[in-house]
């Protein structure tokens, strides 16, 4: 029996006079991602989208990671025939009772082609009499094992389970945003979440050949791979840190070594952001996480910055952004054990608490700092990661 | 990386560049010798002739042709087979080892130590020196099982095998001797009759040959039973079949390093000899592998440079050193760490290896990097 993916939108009717131009990025979404696996054929069906092809089970998982989808079901798909409706409810019977026990059931029918013959409860009530026939089962419409959900639509549907899409905005739709991003747990998390709600990602990376290896930057790009199952194709800047490291750590205050650091990677990633028409920086910082995340941190960090900074995970416990990054799978890959950009040239005792004004000062004693950030971005590496 | 660029290649203690003879028959034989050694056809049979000569050659060239050789997946499996395959836990009493084993003997020993088996280890001082006190005051009658490598992978340094085994004789003559040659093998010449020993590792892929292949040498007392378990290939000691395209390629390699041992044991003691010569001249090296060691490795310290850093500047230079032993990848090394060695010469160490494809100038390109890296990377 044919099957197709119905497809349910997320919060994108929420969004007025934007919901077409939302349900065109999700279906470009969607059709990008997919037909990486074969032809697939995605149709339109009021609220809902029909994905139809060979094998349609196999893109299943990959649909899953969407963002602005609420949900997904693998659905029977027959003609508007009450006799082809009660063969599709069988099989679906059929193949949940193999694998759980099942004992009572309910049918919801929805038409939302009214010319149909059968109304709801009508439909309802002859499929449900089928079933009772055919099946050692009880009809339970308050907590039912089961629950067989017919739609009549151009065609009809039957289907009973619905899983849950990855919510959020359609990837794009948000606009660009650049992510500052290292090997470790929290940025990546970061990531996610703003692809989530509707950003498309450019990631910037920050590395010290040779005192890191090039494993670490691989090590980043798997992540950003990664995530890339969710937020699609991310640009990728690869900033080679190095000089302006060094240069820090010979002139600078070394308590000031991470924060002037912090500072030099905003304003880079400030000017890649605003080169690639970017509008919004996203950190993975937590308040109080390590030094350089103190409230006083922070607006050092950001303070001559002047796109939105996005940090999702300001608020976030360290066992919070774990979990995320176990679910998304990043986590198994930034626990790897490399050297990145930061712990080499981390102070022993960096200032918790350090003051804007003092902070400026001391980094004014780098007196080629356009000259720095020029070279770093105009020798630095970059690609597509999907 | 442009794989047209010069490439300086010290890394060969952890593998080295197959020589082109081994590239060529082991090629040929993946074309014309694809039968299975078990089969009873033709091809089969040309298989099992040509696993057979290798193996018999081999077994000469250590001097025991009556001996028994088995073909394993590498060092790894070899020492693992010896370790496992010899000995029966329920009976045994003591083991002895050293500190500085490659890892999958002091893990496989470990193991053993953890499910109840008493263990004793040797542990050189900071000369890379084992007293003759501390030979004899290890090795006691109630021994029975000894693994010992014969060269460090990390340092060069050469155990005194032969001086255990004459203790091992006179105190505990029914202990089994294990040597692991994987990095002696093919380099220095062995004679386990001579030398008394009674399972010898070995790998193909330290001196030219194919990885994924290498065997144990057992001499005819020893009984080994299977580690892994399945058909009748090998005399059930190690089932599964046969390799023959790698053991061909073996084959080769072996014949290569058994006619020209001597001439390339000279060839690299001059490079060696040569870089130790020009380390001396540059401040902030300091040599850590012993003046008696085996020419083909070097390991130094070039102070306040970490390992990883300097490897990693050299490897954008297109030369390949290691730091630590490569197989255990980020952590410190245990050899250095057993030997006593003082931290700031620990996290600065890499180790340096020598194959017969380098030369003095590679040395020479070495040192220009390294005194470049102690001018730009020390902050």
């Amino acid at each position: 029996m044919e099957r197709e993916i119905l497809i349910k939108f997320g919060e994108i009717f929420l969004k007025g006079e934007n919901k077409a131009k939302f349900e065109k990025a999700l279906f470009d979404n969607i059709n990008q991602k997919i037909n990486k696996f074969g032809i697939f054929n995605i149709k339109k069906m009021g609220s809902v989208f029909a994905v139809s092809g060979e094998n349609t089970e196999k893109i299943l998982s990959i649909i899953k990671k969407i963002f602005g989808i609420s949900s997904i079901s693998y659905a029977y798909k027959t003609s508007k025939n009450i006799e082809e409706i009660k063969n599709a409810a069988e099989e679906e019977i059929e193949t949940k009772i193999k694998n759980k026990n099942i004992k009572s059931f309910k049918i919801e029918a929805k038409r939302t082609d009214k010319s149909f013959y059968l109304n709801s409860l009508e439909i309802c009530t002859k499929i449900g009499e089928f079933i009772l026939k055919k099946f050692n089962l009880k009809v339970d419409v308050h907590n039912p094992d089961l629950i067989i959900k017919i739609e009549i639509r151009n065609h009809a549907y039957v289907y009973s389970e619905k899983i849950l899409g990855a919510g959020g905005l359609p990837v794009g739709t948000s606009g660009l945003g650049t992510v500052m991003i290292s090997g470790g747990i929290d940025s990546p998390v970061a990531t996610f979440m703003m692809a989530k709600r509707g950003l498309k990602i450019n990631a910037v990376h920050f590395s010290t050949p040779p005192y890191t290896s090039e494993r670490s930057v691989d090590k980043v790009k798997r992540i950003l791979k990664k995530i890339s199952e969710y937020s699609g194709t991310i640009k990728f800047f690869n900033i080679n840190f190095s000089e302006i490291q060094k240069e820090i750590k010979k002139l600078c205050a070394e308590d000031l070594v991470t924060i002037i650091s912090r500072r030099f990677m905003s304003k880079i990633s400030q000017k890649i952001a605003i080169s690639e028409k970017s509008s919004c920086l996203i950190t993975g910082e937590s308040l109080g996480q390590v030094a350089s995340q103190t409230v006083s941190a922070i607006n050092c960090t950001s303070h001559d910055i002047f796109l939105p900074v996005f940090r999702p995970l300001i608020g976030f416990d360290k066992s919070e952004i774990i979990n995320i990054s176990k679910k998304i799978g990043t986590f198994e890959i930034s626990i790897e054990d490399f050297e990145d950009c930061c712990s080499l040239f981390s102070p022993k005792r960096p200032k918790i608490n350090p003051v804007l004004k003092f902070v400026q000062n001391n980094e004014l004693k780098i007196k080629n700092q356009d000259e720095l950030i020029k070279n770093a971005i105009k020798n630095c590496e970059t690609c597509e990661i999907n | 990386m442009n794989i047209l660029e010069t490439k300086i290649f010290l890394d060969n203690a952890s593998t080295t560049k197959p020589l082109e003879s081994v590239i060529k028959t082991t090629g040929e034989a993946m074309h014309k010798f694809y039968g299975n050694a078990s089969s009873f056809h033709k091809l089969g049979i040309i298989s099992e002739k040509i696993i057979r000569e290798t193996r018999n050659y081999i077994l000469d060239f250590l001097n025991d042709s009556d001996g028994n050789f088995y073909f394993t997946s590498g060092g790894t499996e070899s020492n693992n087979l010896a370790i496992f395959g010899a000995n029966n836990i329920k009976n045994l009493k003591i083991i002895l080892s050293s500190t500085i084993e490659h890892a999958s003997v002091y893990n496989s020993i470990k193991y053993l130590e953890n499910s109840g088996v008493k263990t004793k280890y040797l542990v050189p001082d900071s000369n890379f020196e084992i007293s003759e006190q501390k030979l004899e005051d290890l090795i006691s009658s109630d021994t029975d099982f000894i693994s010992i490598m014969h060269v460090n992978n990390e340092t060069g340094m050469i155990l005194p095998i032969e001086r255990i085994s004459e203790i091992k004789n006179k105190r505990c003559p029914n202990a089994i001797f294990h040597v692991d040659a994987v990095q002696s093998f093919g380099k220095i010449f062995i004679d386990v009759k001579k030398l008394g020993i009674d399972l010898l590792s070995i790998s193909a892929h330290k001196i030219h040959g194919p990885k994924g292949i290498g065997g144990l040498y057992a001499s005819k007392k020893i009984n080994l039973h299977p580690i892994l378990f399945g058909g009748k290939q090998q005399n059930k000691v190690r089932p599964g079949t046969e390799p023959v395209e790698l053991i061909s390629g073996f084959k080769t390699t072996v014949k290569y390093e058994n006619l020209n041992i001597q001439k390339n044991y000279e060839y690299i003691k001059k490079i060696n000899n040569y870089a130790r010569e020009k380390f001396s001249e540059i401040n902030g090296i300091i040599i850590n592998s012993p003046d008696s060691a085996s020419p083909y490795i070097l390991n130094i310290s070039v102070l306040d440079i970490k390992s990883e850093i300097l490897l990693n500047f050299l490897s954008e230079n297109n030369i390949f050193v290691s730091s630590s032993s490569a197989c255990t990848g980020n952590s410190k090394s245990h050899v250095l760490t057993a030997v006593n060695l003082p931290e700031n010469r620990i996290e600065s160490a890499i180790r340096i290896s020598f194959s017969i494809f380098n030369s003095v100038q590679d040395i020479d390109k070495l040192c220009e990097l390294i005194k470049k890296a102690q001018k730009n990377l020390i902050i």
